[in-house]
């Protein structure tokens, strides 16, 4: 595509990856790049039994109340999401070596892509699904199909260059997994406000012990073997910041409306069979969210993972 | 023909001139960019069956998908998404330079002043609707809070407006007609 027009290029793309042939199921093999795929005829309309979804990402976990129908289920996928974290549970930035994997990982697709609001290469989620029924989910830069990490923002030694993510073994991003339902269903949604441009992980800290909001968001470093660090002291640049907000809606998700960076309101449909989206924004100050501790109030502005849409980007679900 | 490398160099050759046809005929880049995403849609859709002999021809038949989807945002107030979301394509948001630049591809600014003119013949409602959306360039949100109106009557009225200025538009909107079938 040589379009002069940015959005052209981008909605280019999005046809070229429709249109052109994917590989024999739509899926790609374990190990192969992922193609975002058209699936004509995928809204089946079914029932609303919902998968037991396992929040195992990252270091923040939440559940908020709002969460359309899924609200009913959300103990069960709590103690579910206890039991599996058991050995997942991501302490902090992931390595390399070492990371949590997706065991068993059979098939992985791109599900979501969106432009990055500064340029470059686009964001895309890729849905990695095992057997015996659970699916992830990693989000990564887009190139050639293929999700990676840039070697910046103190990534990879700033290297410049692109690192695709393994299929079963996450680096960075940290796994965010759920089961699915009896339909094949998985049900996940994600929000990151602290994503480094590099899709290398997050980048801020907790805020201060008062309570206040966060005003300290770091990079994070690596070597070349691909150990993260946070830079102690070295502010991370607003502009190498992102906001983050994608997931799986399910079946009957057709679209989703939310306010961009701009404050304009934006409705987009969802893609794949199980309502998927990705939005990327450039980062914001999120609100401060006090978050229970033992002594003093935490505030936590960096995310949450769970089966309930609770990001506040997204106004409205049809 | 119906190879979906063809269907690819056909968006790469046509998709800003289209763009650009929908933007001077509704006066919104982002219903534009709307309607030419299901125009390719649509397109595609039919693609298969498509037997032309000629460039020429192939893009006379898009843009005949083009008006058909602007007369349908005409009649309904809104864009058609039914072919995208069956193949799974999204509508990428709109850079604030993207805006720019197809707004000066498309001579929206001159469009918008000789627009002025034209309004008085609309009826009071979607004269006013018109003249805050296009030519104040005020979002629906805001027009239908200044209105206390829903943003479904404003998107109506505008695109109602529009229709009944179909006809001065179009020759005002000619000059890129020579270069669309």
């Amino acid at each position: 595509m040589n379009q002069r027009i940015r959005v052209l290029q981008e909605l280019g793309e999005e046809f070229e990856r429709a249109v052109m042939p994917a590989p024999a199921d739509g899926r790609e093999a374990v190990g192969e790049p992922g193609r975002l795929v058209g699936q004509p005829g995928r809204r089946r309309r079914v029932s609303s039994r919902l998968a037991w979804v396992v929040p195992v990402a990252g270091r923040r976990i939440r559940f908020g109340p709002i969460g359309l129908a899924l609200a009913a289920i959300v103990p069960i996928a709590i103690v579910v999401g206890a039991l599996l974290l058991l050995g997942h549970a991501a302490q902090g930035p992931q390595t390399v070596s070492g990371a949590p994997s997706v065991e068993g990982a059979r098939t992985a697709t791109i599900v979501a892509r969106a432009p990055d609001p500064h340029g470059g290469l686009a964001w895309g989620v890729r849905e990695v699904r095992t057997s015996p029924g659970k699916a992830c989910l990693q989000i990564g830069r887009l190139k050639g199909g293929i999700i990676g990490v840039l070697g910046q923002d103190g990534a990879y030694a700033n290297d410049g260059r692109f690192h695709p993510i393994a299929l079963e073994g996450v680096p960075f991003g940290g796994l965010n997994c759920g089961l699915t339902d009896r339909n094949g269903h998985a049900f996940i949604n994600i929000s990151d406000n602290d994503a480094v441009a590099s899709a290398a992980g997050d980048a801020t800290t907790n805020g201060s012990a008062h309570g206040a909001p966060a005003r300290v968001w770091l990079c994070l470093a690596s070597s070349s073997t691909g150990r993260v660090e946070p830079t102690k002291g070295s502010p991370c640049p607003r502009g190498d910041m992102r906001d983050l907000s994608y997931g799986l809606l399910g079946p009957d998700a057709v679209s989703i409306t939310y306010l961009n960076a701009g404050g304009r309101r934006v409705t987009e449909p969802t893609t794949g069979s199980d309502g998927a989206y990705l939005i990327v924004r450039a980062y914001s100050t999120p609100p401060c969210v006090l978050t229970t501790a033992i002594r003093k109030p935490q505030c936590d502005i960096a995310g949450s993972t769970g089966p309930l849409l609770r990001s506040g980007v997204i106004t409205a679900v049809t | 023909m119906a190879e979906p490398d063809a269907f690819v160099a056909l968006y790469e050759r046509d998709a800003e001139a289209v763009l650009v046809f929908l933007t001077r005929r509704t006066l919104d880049v982002e219903v534009a960019l709307d309607l030419t995403a299901e125009t390719f849609a649509q397109a595609w859709r039919g693609w298969p069956g498509v037997r032309l002999d000629s460039p020429e021809e192939v893009r006379g038949w898009l843009f005949t998908i083009a008006r058909r989807q602007l007369g349908h945002y005409f009649r309904r107030g809104h864009a058609e998404r039914r072919a995208l979301r069956r193949i799974g394509v999204r509508v990428p948001t709109m850079h604030e330079d993207d805006i720019a630049e197809i707004e000066r591809a498309a001579g929206l600014s001159s469009l918008r002043s000789a627009l002025r003119f034209e309004l008085e013949r609309l009826s009071g409602d979607q004269r006013e609707a018109l003249q805050l959306r296009v030519v104040d360039e005020l979002s629906y949100a805001e027009i239908s809070s200044r209105l206390g109106i829903s943003e479904a009557t404003v998107r109506a009225r505008v695109s109602r407006g529009l229709r009944t200025l179909a006809a001065a538009l179009e020759p005002i909107a000619s000059h890129e007609e020579a270069a669309t079938p």
